[in-house]
């Protein structure tokens, strides 16, 4: 039986309408959902934090009961998928990347372009890891340099959008505000 | 000439443009006022071309330049790279030249690309790459950012390196298939 559907839209946050939402989704203010995203919440709810920017293509599931929680500032490249539980902040999920609903992330965290990250037993990704290479074989943690200069490129991004993004589409606005 | 059969599609799934583009109905075309065709160019369905991405300020801006007899295939992303310059964030505009062939699947943030370039499918481009005449990008290749191809190469790979030199004809038979390719596909009525 599939929740009905919901949808919390921060006052602030962008979304444009040419977005799929279902089941119960909400999203943070000041968060940036381009054109073509898909956001399903399939059997349990979906909460984004504030200042995320999610980019076209980009598709979000849960398939679980429990509440999908993805923390502030996550940035989330052209057509990534993501159906991880639970996800701090400061992410950066590179172009058509993969997290399956295996693995966690915590914060400050990068999966490169093009990787799968699909660990076989359930997993959290420690603070400051990188996954790359094919079939994401490779990682390791990042000393963190730099980390401040990436979030203050993020908010500019965000706030540059939140500007431009409403002047060449629709917006969508949530059930209640 | 060439010998391959002609590509159909129903006529009311394309517009057709005074230039000759044809641009399918179901693609996304963001911010079509910032978006130059040159003409004779195929957009495919569900490609996205995001022209609202565009520099900061009111002026017109031209945010994507694409040459004649390009091909963008079925399902590409084509949108401008951005980074901060001198503390404030900006969008910069991209330019495609002639002749250039984008396959399906692909995703494009390239600054510059040449003409006659080819482009295989489900390939990364990263932001700034910048990418010289009739180069060619192996199917399946992730181009890190602010890669610089050049003229004449071949690049493959996760990242994308240099395989090897192509020939000096290269721009001859692209030009030849990418205009043969625009002639082959023909509307017919439904």
């Amino acid at each position: 039986m599939p929740p009905k559907d919901r949808f919390i839209i921060h006052s602030r946050a962008v979304v444009c309408s040419d977005v799929d939402l279902k089941g119960e989704v909400t999203i943070g203010s000041n968060t940036v959902v381009h054109p073509k995203v898909a956001i399903y919440a399939i059997a349990g709810p979906i909460v984004i934090g504030s200042g995320c920017i999610i980019e076209e293509g980009v598709v979000i599931v849960n398939r679980r009961k429990d509440v999908m929680r993805i923390g502030d500032e996550n940035h989330f490249e052209i057509n990534s998928r993501l159906e991880c539980p639970t996800m701090g902040s400061c992410n950066v999920i590179g172009t058509r990347a993969r997290v399956h609903h295996t693995a966690s992330l915590s914060s400050y965290c990068v999966i490169q372009p093009a990787v799968v990250f699909s660990p076989a037993t359930p997993e959290i990704l420690p603070d400051y890891s990188v996954i790359f290479d094919e079939g994401g074989s490779e990682r390791r943690i990042w000393s963190g340099q730099g980390a401040e200069q990436e979030r203050a490129l993020r908010q500019k991004h965000a706030e540059y959008l939140r500007e431009l993004l409403p002047k060449f589409n629709r917006q969508r606005k949530g059930d209640i505000d | 000439m060439s010998f391959h059969p002609v590509v159909t599609y129903p006529k009311a799934s394309f517009i057709e443009t005074d230039t000759g583009n044809k641009v399918s109905r179901r693609a996304t075309i963001s911010g079509p006022q910032n978006i130059v065709l040159g003409g004779k160019s195929i957009i495919s369905p569900g490609a996205i071309l995001r022209g609202d991405l565009r520099k900061a300020g009111n002026a017109p801006t031209v945010v994507i330049t694409l040459g004649r007899y390009c091909l963008v295939g079925e399902g590409v992303v084509v949108r401008p790279p951005y980074k901060t310059y001198k503390g404030a964030f900006n969008f910069y505009p991209m330019k495609i030249g002639d002749g250039v062939h984008i396959g399906d699947g692909s995703i494009v943030e390239a600054a510059q690309i040449g003409n006659y370039v080819e482009i295989g499918r489900n390939c990364i481009i990263g932001k700034f790459t910048i990418i010289k005449d009739c180069a060619r990008i192996a199917d399946n290749t992730v181009l890190p950012p602010n890669t610089v191809v050049p003229a004449l190469s071949l690049f493959a790979g996760s990242p994308g390196r240099f395989i090897e030199d192509l020939p000096e004809t290269t721009q001859e038979v692209v030009e030849a298939r990418t205009k043969a390719h625009y002639n082959r596909f023909q509307p017919v009525e439904q």
